[in-house]
């Protein structure tokens, strides 16, 4: 039997005492820092050089899937969209909206999971804000961060920067994250357990800053729509082509094997802890081996394609079978095509 | 006379009566290959007329011309290359007016030589006097060459090592070469054809084996009819078709004992028909003739893309598939595989599977629409249609556009034809499937050109294309259209395949369909009939016993609880699927190694049946004018196997009830006019039961120069399209 005492009411977010002893007892105590023991309404700091700021909401269901929860999508997603910038994160807002009847107890987890993913990344919740709708009205917990961060002083990331002869770097396995929430939310046993790749990337993005300057020309974190999507949607901004090579492209043994069994196809498949780069050609080997270098020794890194002014706007692969296949921008959920 | 690009102009001159006799005759018996769409006439007063005279084309017309696809040798060469007094003995490029190439080689209307990749080559003196003689019948043949002014033949490695070009000893080599299990790719027509002794057990499954093609049945070429009749069945209408100007592939009743050496079984395993041509080309004729035995024609290409036709790329495609490559230097422009026709045994229903080299792009009918409308198609089986100056051309067939080349393929036709008929749309018509490369094509041609864009469901399309290729758009009689295949998204996102639709007052709409039934694994449940078994069946009694044994322990773990569980959240009604399913209860294909595989194994099974005709079908659940019910006709199957009922008879059981769901709906709606559109009835038998069962009680309309597969949906965009403008 559950206690009521354990769930969220809307006293919660009324701004009363109710909240307050929620702010002390758990915010507070988790995530405590200088910013956030003032109790203000936000934070000041001083922060020099070029900034980079972004906003991310997150909604998962399930909330706890193998390898992380929606705590830590929500300081990895934050952090790493401004690791796509160039930018070493700094400072992180953070927003809850509850909705009446979520476990405390859960919502403690998340906490703790989001204290260590910004420990991780070495980033500062300064600020922060926590609303309780009405049953029905939200889904358990949605998250918001936003996040301001510095960019590295080499970082000239522009996908105007993108040319032909670029080489497309992946910094991992795909597909890891999507098919460990679909195993959960599907109830979908598979041989051995996936395990979400969330994890933020800043410290490898920031080596190859290091290192390779403006040769790095773009970066994109294959998120929602995967790395298909995010290769259409650079195809048709640069209206340059992207010709990938199947046999390069790096995918766990049990993550390929479940897409197989699903029928999807891992390049539209969520990640949340891998990241592309587009680099100038005549580096990229160098790039891939430091990567490779200051990447876990498990972890497979590789270029998977390359920036063609064949096919200008269109993703192209070529298949392990010889074969050019294209890779289309997805609608939406992928539908089945063939006759 | 004048041969212009919208037309012939002849000028004659006499007496009223004598013109209007000649203009009679004219048009009631024009030459053999002439397909007259309209004539006028009219008077143009007196004028000096000095005999009979030919005159160039007068330029800066609109073209407006039937193009003539490529034309199989015809009768009179085939005897001239075999006579040694002759001055063609053995030119392997010999033609006439009646034949030889035409689309596949032709830049520009009209049909002129300087239009045509024969441009380069210069006449010699006798071939001059034939071209100029009205007598002769190479007079003004464009094609026309000889041996002292030949189309050169040169034979190489496949790593493009010259081995011969010395044009006596090419075609003995070539001949020698296949003699010892060699396979060669040859230019013929449309593209390069791979050649491998049809005889030869290892050659055949060397070819599989570089093709990747484990047991999709090859084409066969023989010698000539009397060597195919050895193996396969030919009555009048597939011997018509063989030695007609199309000479297409045809799929004929393999004999119990094939004995024309024929490696039958490896050819085509487990099936019950054999893709036969004759050689179409003086070139085949040639080797054929002497290498005496049937050989393995395929088109030459790379697993899924379409036929190898350029000079310069055919070295890199077939790298690791052919062993030699015989070429010559006459260029192909169009690519284009060969057709393939088959007739229904019994009632003999000629059924159209691939529409290519020997029908495009040649009108189907006029158009009735004056604007310019392009029409993109499906996907897999994709072709283009599209209205020009009245006239209605389909693009040959052109691949699966999931590969790139094919789309290259597709936008290089595409631009060919419009520049052959300065035709630019005002209007493009595409499928509704967002995924689809020729829908995303057309959206980005509207885009570029600013034109309106109109999606046409998949299903109304097929049915559109089946009524107007029977003049039934306008039918004032309400038609059934039965219109069955794999998959296609329906106007309510479903993936729909077991369509009845209704054509009333010029209006399609939805009238029942197959019940809906779990959609598993995306595009994996088109080529795994055991994932449609398991989604059709999945909690019926018995279903377990005969089903498990496909899967691995974690497969089966995984696929029931997607089924159980509330997650599936789509829904199919494809009828394509539920063939594979009874493919799969009966144990003849679990996984596909190539499309439509299950379907034909479940076809050849039925066929064995020796009682087919008086086989009764499955009870149908009661039909509340909706939902046919499939899990209540699968049950029966099910407890079929169960108590041990022969595969042959199940399986025709199953073909005679689908029979029987027609004439179910048929009857409910009390519909006299049924047509028959989808991939679903490329399946002889199926027709041939529908006619034997439904006519004459009902009026069963099929498809007539069109395939019923997805090959006919650009045309029936079209015609949808007809109908939408109709009040
Ligand atoms: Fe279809
Ligand atoms: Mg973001
Ligand atoms: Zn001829
Ligand atoms: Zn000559």
């Amino acid at each position: 039997m559950e206690k009521p005492a354990e769930r969220f009411t809307l006293a919660h977010g009324s701004g009363g005492e109710f909240t307050n002893q929620l702010l002390e007892t758990e915010v507070f105590s988790i995530l405590g820092n200088e910013y956030l023991r003032k109790k203000h309404d936000g934070a000041v700091f001083e922060l020099s050089g070029r900034l980079a700021f972004t906003t991310d909401s997150y909604v998962v269901s399930p909330l706890f899937f193998p390898g992380g929860n929606i705590g830590d999508l929500a300081v990895n997603g934050t952090v790493n969209d401004l690791a796509m910038c160039g930018a070493k994160a700094r400072y992180l807002s953070l927003s809850f909206i509850l909705e009446e009847g979520f476990s405390k107890e859960e919502f403690h987890v998340i906490l703790l999971a989001i204290r260590k993913a910004a420990d991780a990344a070495g980033v500062l919740v300064v600020t922060g804000d926590t609303k309780v709708v009405e049953r029905g009205k939200g889904d358990k917990i949605f998250i918001n961060t936003s996040g301001v961060g510095q960019v590295h002083h080499q970082a000239f990331i522009d996908a105007e920067n993108i040319r032909a002869g670029d080489r497309i770097l992946i910094s991992g396995p795909l597909a890891s994250h999507g098919m460990a929430i679909m195993s959960v939310r599907e109830g979908l046993e598979f041989e051995s357990q996936i395990q979400s790749d969330t994890a933020s990337v800043h410290a490898e993005v920031l080596a190859l800053l290091d290192a390779f300057g403006a040769d790095i020309h773009f970066l994109r974190d294959p998120t929602r729509g995967g790395v298909a999507t995010v290769l259409n949607e650079i195809a048709r901004q640069t209206n340059l082509g992207m010709a990938l090579e199947e046999h390069q492209i790096p995918l766990h043994e049990q993550v390929q094997s479940a897409c197989e069994m699903l029928g999807l196809d891992p390049l539209y498949v969520a990640n949340e802890g891998i990241f592309m780069a587009w680099v100038k050609g005549e580096v990229s080997e160098q790039v891939l081996q430091k990567l490779q270098a200051i990447l876990p020794s498990e972890q497979q890194a590789a270029l998977i394609g390359t920036v063609v002014t064949e096919h200008p706007g269109q993703v192209v692969m070529l298949t392990g079978i010889g074969g050019r296949r294209v890779v289309a921008m997805p609608s939406g959920e992928q539908l089945p095509r063939i006759c | 006379m004048r041969n212009q690009s919208d037309g012939l102009y002849i000028k004659v001159k006499g007496e009223a009566q004598q013109v209007l006799d000649f203009y009679g005759q004219l048009k009631c018996h024009p030459p053999a290959l002439a397909r007259i769409q309209s004539a006028s006439i009219e008077s143009i007063g007196e004028e000096d007329l000095a005999g009979f005279q030919i005159i160039k084309e007068s330029p800066s017309v609109v073209a407006n011309l039937i193009l003539t696809p490529d034309l199989a040798m015809c009768a009179s060469c085939r005897s001239e290359i075999k006579d040694s007094t002759n001055r063609r003995y053995n030119y392997a490029f010999t033609t006439c007016t009646c034949c030889g190439p035409r689309y596949s080689i032709m830049a520009k209307l009209p049909y002129e030589r300087e239009h045509t990749t024969m441009a380069p080559f210069a006449m010699c003196e006798q071939c001059e006097r034939e071209y100029d003689d009205p007598e002769n019948r190479r007079y003004f043949s464009q094609t026309n060459s000889c041996p002292a002014c030949p189309v050169l033949l040169i034979l190489y490695t496949v790593r493009q090592q010259m081995v011969t070009a010395d044009q006596q000893a090419i075609i003995p080599a070539a001949v020698q070469l296949l003699q010892e299990g060699y396979i060669i790719a040859v230019k013929g027509i449309g593209g390069y054809l791979l050649l491998a002794d049809a005889t030869n057990a290892q050659t055949i499954r060397t070819l599989r084996a570089r093709k990747r093609r484990p047991s999709k049945p090859f084409a066969l070429m023989y010698p000539d009819l009397e060597t195919a009749q050895r193996d396969v069945q030919l009555k009048e209408e597939e011997i018509e078709l063989l030695q007609g100007t199309a000479s297409p592939i045809v799929l004929a009743q393999k004999k119990t004992h094939p004995a024309a050496g024929t490696e039958a079984e490896l050819v085509a395993p487990r099936l019950n028909k054999l893709g036969v041509m004759l050689p179409y080309t003086p070139l085949f004729e040639l080797l054929l003739s002497q290498l005496k035995k049937p050989v393995i024609a395929t088109s030459a290409n790379t697993h899924g893309h379409h036929i190898s036709f350029r000079d310069q790329d055919v070295f890199r495609e077939l790298a690791g598939i052919a062993d030699y490559v015989l070429q010559h230097d006459r260029d192909i422009l169009v690519s284009q595989d060969d057709s393939v026709v088959q007739v229904t045994p019994r009632h003999r229903q000629s059924i159209l599977l691939r529409r290519s080299r020997g029908f495009a792009p040649s009108v189907v009918r006029e158009a009735t629409a004056k604007e310019s409308f392009l029409a993109l198609g499906a996907d897999q089986k994709s072709t283009f249609s599209f209205t020009s100056s009245g006239n209605l051309y389909i693009s040959q067939y052109l691949g699966n556009l999931s590969f790139y080349d094919n789309v290259l393929n597709l936008e290089q036709s595409l631009e060919h034809l419009a520049s052959l008929y300065g035709f630019s749309p005002s209007h493009i018509l595409t499928d509704k499937h967002p995924d689809y490369t020729s829908v995303i094509l057309g959206k980005r041609l509207a885009q570029q050109y600013n034109l309106p864009c109109e999606e046409v469901q998949h299903h109304e399309a097929h049915f559109a294309a089946v009524l107007d290729e029977n003049q039934l758009l306008e039918s004032q009689e309400p038609v059934l259209g039965v219109i069955w295949d794999g998959t296609g998204l329906g106007n309510d996102n479903l993936i729909r395949g077991g369509e009845f639709l209704l054509l009333q007052n010029n209006r399609i709409t939805p009238l029942a369909q197959i019940e809906p039934y779990p959609h598993l694994a995306g595009d994996k449940m088109a080529i795994e009939p055991r994932l449609s078994a398991l989604a059709l069946c999945f909690d019926a009694p018995g279903a377990e016993a005969l089903l498990k044994l496909y899967y691995s322990t974690a497969e089966w773990k995984l696929y029931q609880s997607i089924l159980q569980g509330a997650g599936y959240k789509r829904q199919t009604t494809s009828m394509g699927r539920i063939f594979d399913a009874a493919a799969a209860l009966l144990g003849l294909c679990s996984q596909m190694s190539y499309e439509g595989e299950a379907a034909m194994l479940l076809e050849a099974s039925a066929a064995r049946e020796p009682e087919l005709y008086g086989v009764a079908g499955y009870a149908l659940d009661v039909f509340n004018g909706k939902n046919i019910s499939f899990l209540y006709i699968i049950r029966q199957i099910i407890k079929d196997v169960q108590q041990g009922l022969g595969t042959e008879h199940i399986a025709a059981k199953f073909h005679v009830t689908l029979v029987e769901v027609v004439r179910i709906v048929a009857e409910h709606y009390a519909l006299k006019r049924i047509a028959f559109s989808g991939g679903v009835f490329q399946n002889c038998l199926l027709t041939d039961l529908l006619i034997d069962k439904l006519s004459p009680d009902f009026q069963l309309y099929f498809h007539q120069q069109l395939p019923p597969n997805d090959e006919c949906v650009s045309y029936g965009q079209l015609a949808w399209m007809q109908l939408k403008g109709k009040p």
